[in-house]
């Protein structure tokens, strides 16, 4: 069954430990060798499943705090599950703060080159579509420029063209554009339309609507960590909508 | 996504590169201000024990106390800025998906780029001064590896230990500053009396900088049991903590 499905999470559940103390030397001490000092467990993600096929595009809703980031970087990789199992078929590439790893002090073109080689992409390819994504992102004028001095429209332009670069099965993108004017956000809804990008499984963490009606085929709503939905976009954001109200 | 090992080299050499350019950029004189720092306390060290500490029958007291600077500041420097690094840039280490050690060894490399810097500006010295130089040169980039195995170590578990407990770099800070004591920098090994000579013999740096001086200051090379030794251990503490590190990488980006 995993290998006809893209993600596949069962039973899906995440906990942290806060302590009550800052880590110190001396708590961590008594954290790990005498396990003395007390802590509370916050329960971030509770029994959490739904399957994606190919192609399938996941829109993650819910409120602040409702674990949509969590369940974002356990997909990618980047948490590990406390229980339940989560198979993926596929490279991931994921986005989950456009724009983490930039240097305010260096120029937009290495900057684009650093950002390129934290998402794992060779300089030979970004050398190969540069031109594009600098004509794409519209920032021309900046190439030579600090980064500091552009704006936070502009760094955002610039941080979501590199995703002009990426070849992998499955796209991860955590609340992406909210800096974007229309014009830009337009373009991106565009390039995210292409063929080239329509066969790939996108997950997305949302707030905005328009986004979830236009480019979701599925939708997963949730609420304090528990899953209220998991359906196809039509059922699901009437849930969505009422839960705002 | 998942890294190859081109797309790893990759994103070392240029996350080192890049580093390095925003290092030099950050400061108004460059690579000369790091080396403004062994000059002034070799200058200082020199003052206070020229004819003190077994100096006296060094052939070039000044380059004595210069190499044993320059290795000692890589060493301490690399070990204290890699120190709080995941912390540092814990925007990139939670919300990216990369080999987390890479932000480590791109950080030790920077530091090993000045360091290469700073031998070149000691050599330039070691050739205005009648110390010279020699073809035993050829043997100084394998001295700097068990030195960057060494740092780089440290590095890794002082990173991991700081993620748990957030004082360490400041721990590590007063280690370091009682730990330039501890090597002979300017002082001959021979000069301490026996329970401290211990300590000074334990350490690894002790020998390293004892290479360094064989091959700038006596024109020869170092004993070849003692340099396998001493990049064996090196390595083995390395690849320990890289193990140890990587081991611990997931509870690392959700605590930093």
């Amino acid at each position: 069954m995993h290998n006809m499905t893209a993600i596949t999470v069962h039973n899906l559940s995440k906990s942290f430990r806060r302590y009550e103390k800052a880590e110190s030397f001396i708590t961590f001490l008594k954290k790990h060798w005498f396990r003395s000092l007390p802590f509370d467990t916050i329960q971030v993600l509770d029994d959490i499943s739904f399957t994606l096929e190919p192609g399938s595009r996941l829109g993650v809703v819910g409120h602040n705090g409702s674990g949509k980031s969590t369940l974002l970087k356990i997909i990618a990789r980047l948490y590990k599950e406390t229980s339940g199992t989560i198979h993926i078929n596929g490279t991931v590439a994921s986005f989950l703060q456009l724009g983490i790893g930039l240097e305010r002090d260096l120029n937009v073109l290495d900057n684009i080159y650093l950002f390129g080689a934290i998402m794992g992409i060779t300089r030979k390819r970004i050398e190969q579509h540069i031109d594009s994504v600098i004509a794409f992102a519209e920032i021309e004028p900046y190439l030579y420029i600090p980064l500091r001095n552009l704006s936070e429209g502009n760094k955002q332009r610039l941080a979501f063209s590199i995703v002009h670069f990426v070849d992998a099965d499955i796209v991860i993108l955590d609340e992406m554009l909210s800096a974007s004017d229309i014009h830009f956000r337009n373009k991106c809804y565009q390039f995210l339309s292409q063929p080239f990008y329509a066969s790939k499984t996108l997950v997305l963490a949302t707030h905005n609507i328009s986004l979830m009606e236009r480019f979701c085929t599925h939708l997963l709503l949730l609420d304090h960590g528990h899953q209220k939905a998991f359906g196809p976009t039509a059922e699901v954001l009437p849930l969505y909508l009422k839960s705002c109200e | 996504m998942r890294f190859g090992s081109r797309s790893y080299l990759n994103l070392l050499t240029t996350v080192t590169f890049l580093w390095f350019k925003l290092r030099e950029q950050r400061t108004a004189l460059g690579l000369a201000w790091s080396f403004l720092n062994p000059l002034i306390t070799t200058s200082v060290l020199f003052f206070l024990f020229k004819d003190r500490m077994g100096l006296a029958g060094e052939k070039s007291i000044v380059m004595y106390i210069l190499v044993g600077i320059v290795v000692w500041n890589f060493f301490s420097i690399s070990t204290y800025a890699c120190a709080p690094l995941l912390l540092n840039r814990a925007a990139l280490v939670r919300h990216a998906v990369f080999p987390k050690e890479v932000i480590i060894i791109a950080q030790a490399s920077v530091f090993m780029i000045q360091h290469l810097s700073e031998i070149g500006i000691v050599l330039l010295f070691a050739l205005v001064s009648h110390v010279g130089i020699s073809w035993h040169l050829i043997a100084l980039p394998l001295v700097m590896l068990p030195l960057f195995f060494l740092a780089l170590g440290i590095s890794f578990l002082l990173s991991c230990l700081n993620v748990y407990a957030r004082d360490t770099e400041y721990i590590w800070n007063v280690l370091m500053r009682i730990g330039f004591f501890l090597v002979p920098i300017f002082y001959t090994p021979g000069e301490i009396s026996f329970p401290a000579r211990c300590v000074v013999y334990a350490n690894p740096l002790t020998y390293l900088i004892a290479f360094y001086r064989d091959i700038i200051l006596y024109h020869r090379f170092p004993g070849v049991v003692s340099f396998l030794l001493l990049l064996g251990i090196s390595v083995v503490t390395a690849w320990g903590s890289y193990v140890v590190f990587k081991r611990h990488e997931h509870t690392l980006v959700e605590n930093a």
